[in-house]
């Protein structure tokens, strides 16, 4: 009896009924947004795990939210010890190595699992959204939400949001065919946080200043469309003597990144891919510059900003 | 609902589900239904899983010798096996390569409209020897996931010398 029941539930499960939905607009947005919003607004801890490749780590993440804001605390739980705080407008990251502590800026202060920016009706031009079929992660239903690349200047995504709140369980970044890219999957994740309301500080902020950039020396003739600047400054750069501009372009879900400094003697122009393709990079000769782009996106994307700059 | 799972013994039916699912490729399907032709006790699960099926959508059963046709189905067309609905059909992505050629056109159409100033050169040509320059530009790796990701992990990258010409313009 308890196996045909067994049964019964498997064939349940299996029966692809819904398969995809594709959403109208309105319903699109409403899920994207639930989402969105639920990473923000919702208190929770848990573990999650990322693969990106053969590389793996395990993060332990708690979002505490104080009225509008979110403050989180995420620390690797493998390799090189480290931890990081993330605010609504900055974040820091705290790493132990040879010579101690230390706290650095960082420029970034975005994290699984809130990866949809706050106005997700952008996403709408550029991704089809699908709603799927029930999942289950980390011991927790949840509904898989679908986001196809419209063109081929972004990788899509699947989620996985929680039933209950929105909240992502799962994200997975896929290539055209489907081919998972980036995962991140929770192991183990609780609504509301326990211990302590707030966190105590890291300690003093670190000294050094990202500083913005106004109008750079080059100029972006080309973004793929969808792609605005989301981030200019200058910024020191391990191995490199001088500052090094840092343009960041984004669509909200993918992102592209321009370094534009002095240009060595003999400059080659490289071509760079990471293994599965997810990371693409060109760098470039311009005028007495070299320029470096790259991102997590695919190589048209990558290719069609360096190659259509100019000298300002 | 532990013990329901412990009978489901995963792995032996792993294939099996994923057959009943679409979820194989085709060269893993046919694999697949030419094992189910020669598993009695897997054509038994089969049948169970459509007669389930059936009974939750309210269809009427009847098929109790299903196993039996597929058998001489099989037997009678050892080589010949119609493709199964492909599973990409649940995947989003099919039409990407539709939307990658009206994207190629859209950037072709750009690149010869007129620009003020210089057009910039649009061939790059490949040198096929992969240069291990990981170190001197893993900097803007990490500068770049710095903001896209809290924790990134190292990623390896194949770097290729390419020429763009006119890019010392």
């Amino acid at each position: 009896m308890i196996q045909a029941l067994g049964l019964v539930l498997m064939a349940a499960l299996a029966v692809p009924a819904w398969a995809t939905a594709e959403l109208t607009d309105g319903e699109a947005v409403a899920w994207l947004q639930r989402v969105s919003d639920a990473s923000r607004k919702l208190p929770y801890e848990g573990i999650f795990v990322m693969q990106m490749g053969d590389r793996m780590k395990t993060i332990q993440v708690e979002n505490h939210v104080e009225g509008a804001s979110s403050i989180s605390r995420l620390v690797v739980l493998d390799g090189q010890q480290s931890e990081m705080r993330c605010y609504r407008n900055e974040s820091v990251t705290l790493v132990w190595d040879a010579k101690g502590q230390r706290l650095e800026r960082r420029l970034g202060t975005r994290h699984f699992p809130d990866l949809l920016p706050e106005n997700t009706a952008r996403l709408l031009d550029h991704y089809a959204v699908r709603l799927a079929g029930l999942d289950r992660v980390a011991g927790q239903e949840c509904r898989s939400l679908e986001l196809a690349p419209k063109d081929q200047y972004r990788w899509g995504y699947v989620l996985c949001a929680d039933q209950l709140t929105g909240l992502p369980l799962r994200a997975v970044m896929v290539d055209g065919k489907g081919h998972p890219l980036l995962q991140y999957t929770f192991t183990s994740m609780r609504r509301g946080v326990s211990g302590k309301a707030s966190l105590e500080p890291l300690g003093t902020t670190p000294a050094d200043e990202l500083r913005m950039v106004e109008s750079g020396a080059v100029e972006v003739r080309f973004l793929p469309p969808g792609y605005a600047k989301s981030a200019a400054i200058k910024r020191k750069l391990p191995k490199r003597a001088g500052e090094v501009e840092h343009w960041v372009f984004s669509d909200g879900l993918s992102h592209i990144s321009m370094f534009v400094e002095p240009a060595p003697k003999n400059l080659v122009s490289l071509k760079g891919q990471s293994t599965r393709g997810m990371m693409n990079m060109l760098t470039r000769k311009l005028g007495p510059y070299q320029v470096t782009v790259l991102g997590d996106a695919p190589w048209p994307a990558v290719e069609a900003v360096a190659k259509g700059l100019a000298l300002r | 609902m532990n013990e329901l799972n412990a009978l489901r013994k995963p792995d032996a039916d792993d294939w099996l589900s994923a057959l009943y699912d679409g979820e194989l490729d085709e060269e893993a399907a046919r694999r697949a239904l030419v094992r189910l032709g020669r598993d009695d006790e897997a054509l038994g699960r089969w049948s169970e899983y459509s007669l389930i099926g059936d009974v939750m959508r309210g269809c009427a059963p009847g098929r109790a010798d299903f196993a039996a046709r597929v058998r001489t189905a099989v037997a009678d067309e050892p080589t010949v096996l119609a493709p199964l609905p492909a599973a990409t059909d649940r995947r989003p992505y099919y039409y990407a390569a539709a939307a990658a050629a009206v994207a190629a056109i859209a950037w072709g159409v750009l690149s010869m409209s007129p620009q003020s100033g210089e057009t910039p050169a649009l061939p790059v040509a490949a040198n096929d020897a992969p240069l291990a320059q990981n170190d001197e530009l893993r900097p803007y790796l990490a500068a770049h996931q710095d903001y896209a990701y809290a924790v990134a992990g190292d990623t390896e990258m194949r770097f290729t010398q390419v020429s763009l010409a006119g890019g010392g313009r």
